[in-house]
């Protein structure tokens, strides 16, 4: 146990200069990382805000479009208006909200944020509580 | 004021008239059948992409030279996304898959063309290629899992006194990807076709209001400069997403469960 400390000095420095290392090392790693993101994020296609938007938009749009149009038809069909309609109006709502779920999620799972990514103060302050 | 009418680049015209069905001989009767300006650009796409890739391979370079890499290019970038999307088994429809890409890419791009005319930019040709998508999907599905297909509309882990209410709305929602699908691509390209032609508008209405009016024009010029770049960019994305798309609803047909 004593005995690393003992002979310390020498290794002590070596200790600091690998830690000195491994932290640059890591800052580099880091500094990489980001900017392969960040070409990744302006190269790949499906990253542009303007796409995501209306990716979302037409999501929840045509799924209200689709259930009030059914709606429509069934109220047509068995003349049961105005209740298809109004049901199934309610119906695509739901729907969109579904496929407005699932699109960011399909998102989210595409772009994981970097491990050493900053989440904010309480996210860093809950893994420093775990150490 | 024709010159500067946004709606005015989206007409079809008849270049040659080839059949009338039914009707009575009268003007306006019947189904008119016509070779337009639409047909036009849909077979000069068509002709485009399959002259490129046809000449590009027919050297079979082993070191491709710059007009094949940029074909071998195009179909990693397919086929990369065919398989991270469908996995190895949704190959099988690669070629469909890299058509609808080819097609709406270089459609997109001629539309971008001044004078040119914009297949995509009309809701029945985007509609027609989400319909050739979505009823692939349902008849492979139906063909290849049978009943299971219907698991598509059964999430797994829900309780048997739920469903009835989250059934209707899973069908709604595979109901209405063919709509998204087909609004998404012709709404983007009529939008970003009339912001264009309005910014560039302002200029030839501008320019003849004396010096202040020519001055000013120089930013509708501006602004123009700008969508350009960024139409190109829609034109390409929409492609892409369109085919990205694709992918995973072909992905459902071949894995139907959630």
């Amino acid at each position: 146990m004593n005995e690393p400390r003992d002979t310390g000095r020498p290794e002590g420095s070596a200790r600091g200069e690998t830690r000195d290392l491994a932290s640059r090392i890591a800052a580099a790693r880091r500094d990489h990382e980001a900017d392969a993101n960040r070409a990744s994020g302006r190269g790949s296609p499906e990253m542009t805000g303007l796409a995501r938007g209306m990716r979302i938009g037409t999501e929840f749009v045509a799924a209200i479009l689709v259930g009030a149009g059914l709606g429509y038809l069934i109220d047509l069909f068995a003349g049961t208006s105005p209740w298809g309609l109004l049901i199934l109006f309610g119906m695509g709502f739901a729907a969109g909200i579904l496929n407005v779920i699932r699109a960011v999620a399909e998102m989210n799972a595409a772009s994981p944020p970097p491990s050493n990514a900053d989440l904010g103060p309480d996210a860093e302050d809950e893994e420093r509580e775990e150490h | 004021m024709a010159g500067t009418d946004p709606i005015h680049q989206f007409v079809i015209t008849d270049i040659f008239p080839i059949a009338t069905i039914g009707g009575d001989g009268t003007e306006g009767s019947g189904i008119h059948l016509a070779f337009t300006n639409s047909a036009l650009f849909m077979v000069a796409t068509v002709a485009v992409i399959s002259l490129y890739l046809i000449l590009s391979s027919s050297g079979k370079r082993l070191i491709p030279n710059r007009v094949q890499l940029l074909s071998e290019l195009l179909y990693e970038f397919v086929a990369n996304m065919v398989r991270s999307s469908a996995g190895t088994e949704g190959m099988k429809f690669f070629p469909l898959v890299f058509s609808l890409f080819t097609f709406i890419l270089i459609a997109n791009m001629f539309g971008m063309v001044p004078y040119f005319f914009t297949v995509t930019s009309h809701i029945i040709v985007t509609f027609a290629l989400s319909m050739l998508v979505f009823l692939t999907v349902i008849i492979y599905g139906f063909v290849k899992n049978g009943a299971k297909f219907l698991k598509l509309f059964v999430p797994a882990g829900v309780p048997g006194y739920i469903l009835p209410i989250v059934t209707p709305i899973e069908i709604i929602s595979f109901l209405s990807r063919p709509i998204s699908l087909s609004v998404r691509l012709f709404g983007n390209i009529l939008a970003g076709h009339i912001t264009l032609k309005v910014f560039t508008g302002f200029m030839v209405t501008m320019i003849p209001l004396g010096f202040f009016g020519a001055a000013g024009s120089i930013l509708p010029l501006l602004m123009g400069i700008a969508l350009t770049g960024l139409e190109f960019l829609v034109a390409a994305v929409q492609a892409y997403v369109f085919a990205v798309l694709t992918c995973m609803y072909l992905n459902d047909a071949i894995h139907p469960s959630h």
